[in-house]
This record gives C-alpha cells, structure tokens and sequence, in this order.
C-alpha cells in the first residue's frame, strides 16, 4: 500500500509550551485515519502542519511519499480541505460559488452538477450563501473541497453542528468517496463518528499521540479482563477471564440460567477517558 | 513566482462580478462621477473659463482617492473576514495570484470611472492618452497601498480606520495646495499631487521641466516604496508564523 501521509518527531511550540510534541504516524492510501482528542489536543494543529498552514519546529513530513517542502503545487492540486475556518462568498449561490472553484482547480463544470446531488443540494443550488443555514453552508464546503476528486481529503470536524439526518448524509458521502479511492484525514471528537467511518484511529493529548490502532484494536487493548453474565433472575455475575470462570459459566450454561454473556470492551469514549484522564 | 491564467482569470471574474453587487463599493464608484455631473450644470462664477481643469481635477482626485484606496483593502479585508480567503488559500491560489486579481480588478474599476470623468468634463479629447497613463501611474500605488492595508487588517472595521487618514494625505493636499505652504509642499510629495502636476505639465504646457520630473520622480517612489511594503507584509503574512 502506498504511503500518502508520514510524520516522524514532529515537533511545534508556541512559546515556552509544545503544541505538538514528538509526533509520528503515517497514514496510506485508501485508508479513512481518525484523529482524534479533546479540545485543545493539537487535532487542528497537525492538519494545519500538514496542510503547510502552520510550519513545524523540526521533525519529518511526507505528503505521497514527498518531503513536504519539497512538494510541488501540482501535488497540492490533489488535496481538498474542509477545515473549520473555511468560508464561501455569501453574495454568490452555492452554486456559482462552486463553479468559481472548479474554475480555480481546473474541474468539468459539470462535476458540480453531480457534487450538488452528492451532498443534497442541487435543488437549493440558486440559494445565496448568506441565506444557507449552518448545515447547507456546511455541505456546500464539503463539496468546494471534494468537487475536484481529492486524492488526499482533510477534514477538520466535517460533521461539527449538523443535525443527525445530515451527519448520516455526510457519512454516507464520506464512505463513498473513500470507496471511490480517497484517503481520508478526520479529526473529530465525535467518537461515534470515528468508530463508524475510520479504520485505524490516533488519539492525539497535549501534543502526543497516546494511542493508535482500528478501532477494534483499541477496543481489545483496553477491554477488562472480565466477562459479565446476567441470569435469569436479573444477577449481574463478573467472572475474571481463565479456565476457572469457562467452568463455572458452563455449569450456568448447562443449567440454563443464562440469559446474556458479555466480555466488557469499552467504548472509544472510555479508552480516552482511560488513557488521559480528560474530558471531552 | 508561479502564476497560474486560469486562477487569475477565475479569480478576476469573481471580484470583477463581485463588485457590482456590493452596494457600498458601486456608491463609492459613483459618488465621485456625480459630483462632476453636478458640477457641470452648477453656475459657478469664480470657474468661469477654468471649469473643465477643475472638474476633471476634482473628479481624478476624488474617483482615485475613494475607488483606488477603498476597493481593494475593503476587498481583501472581507475576505479575511468571511475566512473566504483561507478557502483560496487551501484551494491552492497563491497569494500573489489573490493580491493580483484584486490589483487588476481596482485598477480598471478606478480607470473607466477616470475615464468616464474626463468626457463628463468635458476636456478636449487629444489630452486623453496622457490623462490615462498619468491617472494609471497615480493611482498603481495608491491601490498597492491600499492592498497593504488590507493585508494588514483584520477585518473591514479596522481596514476603514486604516483607510482614512491614508486618504486624507492623497486628498487634502492637491485640493487645498493654494492654502499654505505646507499643504503646497505635501501636495508636491504626494501621488496625487504629482500625478495633476504631470498631466497638465505634459497635456497644457507651462511647467517647467524640472518640476515634471520631480513629479514623475515623486509618484515613481511612491510606486516603489508601495511595491517594497506590499512585499515585505506579502512575505511576513505568508502563513499562520
């Protein structure tokens, strides 16, 4: 698999405090990476490291395999970027604001036909951006930064203050566009978001990567050495996983006392709280 | 330096239609056109004979003043504002491509409005050529000028209050020169000063060729000097450093 993103001993500070201290992880085409950290955590600050808005103290970037001050401005026009800080012409439509940027990136104008349908807006295509609400200001960007089919996607908090049906709507784009072979750079601190649409996750605290792996991965990392039996006279039995708790819980099996077994994992939300102590 | 037409082009389109839908700046454009119509059918008895020197003085003056230094740092500090301008920036337009599009975009603005001025004043049309080459030289700093300004603003509040005292220099000197000696000497030092002293040097006659070249001498420093500014805020505003 192809590398798109690499960070070695990444370090950036602000004065006397490192921002992002020492950080490392690559990311590699097709996958959809998850960063994730409360407020605060440095998640805005590396996209903006690997976005050249902000330049690093010292350490080692790579964007498609390239030493980021090396790259070209060809590269660049592989990138899309929604970050929380972006803003669209509010005189203009969304529509003429999309064709404004297709003009910019040199995409078929045709293709914001298609992006419109994509995030469910051609049918408010001729609304002024002034008049969107929050959510339809917030697809329309999504569009301006896939319209011209990103090999490399950052988005910085995508689905921050959507209502649920279009958080769904912007999953389901995100899935196909990945999908369609875009790699995808998340930060969020939504961890249902995260646990839905990334394949492998970073959780980013005080500048340092405090754990990475699938999901999944992190789930069995951090699950408890337990497993929990409810019987059928609404006990809750904890039983320590090993050969002792295999036969007492098949005796319970045998005797059809069981209703549920469950080992515990914990949800990305209690990993976090774990490794950091912190609170969303 | 790389610059890509077709960004340039885009981006042109886009403040060139811009414009017209912002109602504050199309005033500002029409303001100083109005007050020449208005001037032309006013019986002013002191002009008698003088009147299309003063309205085309006035009319330059104003038109400059108000287009070349308002439009492009209200311009670029809305979209500072409106975070419109990182979006450019993440789609990949550089910042010399953003700053050019606005340059250019000001500078026909301000120039059909000279234009327009000029027929409206009714001054004889031969003059013409050297009007708009001593009004385009006038005017190429105070719009680099201006673009400094915003770049230097946060937002349109702040660019306004940047705006006024740099448009109080342009304009009050050239117009009230005959009231002091200090207001002669700054008129003489200043863009728009120099710029009428160049025109009806070169379209009437009558000034002495030292004093042409001190104007030409005048405004070109200023063009250099905006040029070098413009460059260095260019070079130290390039990323969030």
């Amino acid at each position: 698999m192809k590398e798109m993103l690499y960070l070695e001993d990444v370090c950036l500070s602000f004065g006397d405090a490192f921002s992002i201290d020492h950080l490392s992880f690559q990311v590699m085409a097709g996958e959809i990476y998850g960063f994730l950290g409360p407020s605060g955590a440095g998640k805005t600050t590396t996209m903006k490291l690997l976005t050249r808005q902000l330049r690093r103290k010292s350490g080692k970037i790579r964007i498609f395999g390239r030493d980021i001050d090396k790259i070209e401005r060809a590269d660049y026009e592989r990138i899309g970027i929604l970050s929380d800080t972006n803003g669209l012409y509010e005189r203009m439509s969304i529509e003429d604001n999309l064709k404004f940027f297709a003009a910019i990136r040199g995409t078929d104008k045709k293709e914001v036909e298609n992006v419109l349908k994509k995030v469910q807006l051609y049918e408010k295509r001729k609304t002024l951006i002034k008049k969107c609400s929050k959510g339809m200001r917030q697809r329309a960007l999504l569009a301006q930064a896939v319209l011209h089919h990103p090999a490399l996607l950052f988005l910085d908090e995508p689905t921050s203050g959507l209502d649920p049906a279009t958080i769904q709507e912007v999953h389901k784009m995100l899935l196909q566009l990945n999908a369609e072979g875009t790699t995808i750079f998340l930060t969020t601190h939504n961890m249902e978001e995260a646990d839905k649409l990334c394949g492998r996750i970073g959780i980013l605290n005080q500048g340092h990567l405090v754990a990475q792996g699938s999901p999944e991965e992190l789930k069995l990392a951090h699950a408890k050495d337990t497993i929990e039996v409810l019987t059928k006279g609404r006990e809750k039995l904890i039983f320590k996983k090993g050969p002792e708790s295999a036969g007492q819980i098949e005796q319970l099996l045998a005797a059809g006392q069981c209703l549920t077994i469950h080992s515990k994992e914990p949800n990305l939300e209690e990993i976090f709280l774990q490794l950091t102590g912190r609170e969303f | 330096m790389n610059i890509s037409a077709r960004k340039l082009q885009a981006l042109f389109k886009k403040d060139f239609t811009d414009y017209f839908k912002n109602p504050a700046l199309v005033v500002c454009s029409l303001i100083p056109l109005l007050f020449v119509v208005l001037y032309r059918f006013i019986n002013i008895p002191n002009l008698q004979g003088e009147l299309d020197d003063f309205l085309l003085s006035l009319g330059m003056v104003v038109n400059s003043s108000m287009c070349a230094l308002i439009i492009p740092a209200t311009s670029i500090a809305e979209e500072k504002e409106k975070f419109t301008l990182r979006t450019l920036i993440l789609s990949n337009v550089s910042a010399i491509e953003f700053f050019l599009a606005k340059i250019l975009v000001t500078t026909v603005i301000v120039m059909l409005g000279n234009v327009l001025i000029f027929f409206v004043s009714g001054s004889p049309v031969k003059a013409l050529p050297v009007y708009i080459l001593c009004s385009f030289m006038g005017n190429v700093c105070a719009v680099m000028l201006s673009a400094v300004i915003g770049i230097m603003s946060r937002d349109q509040a702040s660019s306004s209050a940047l705006q006024v005292p740099v448009m109080l220099l342009f304009v009050l000197p050239p117009v009230f020169a005959s009231a002091g000696k200090v207001l002669e000497l700054l008129s003489e030092v200043t863009p728009y000063g120099a710029m009428l002293r160049l025109y009806y040097g070169l379209s009437e006659g009558g000034i002495p060729a030292e004093k042409m070249i001190f104007a030409a001498g005048v405004i070109t420093t200023w063009i250099l000097a905006s040029l070098l500014i413009f460059a260095s805020l260019y070079k130290q505003k390039g990323t969030d450093n």
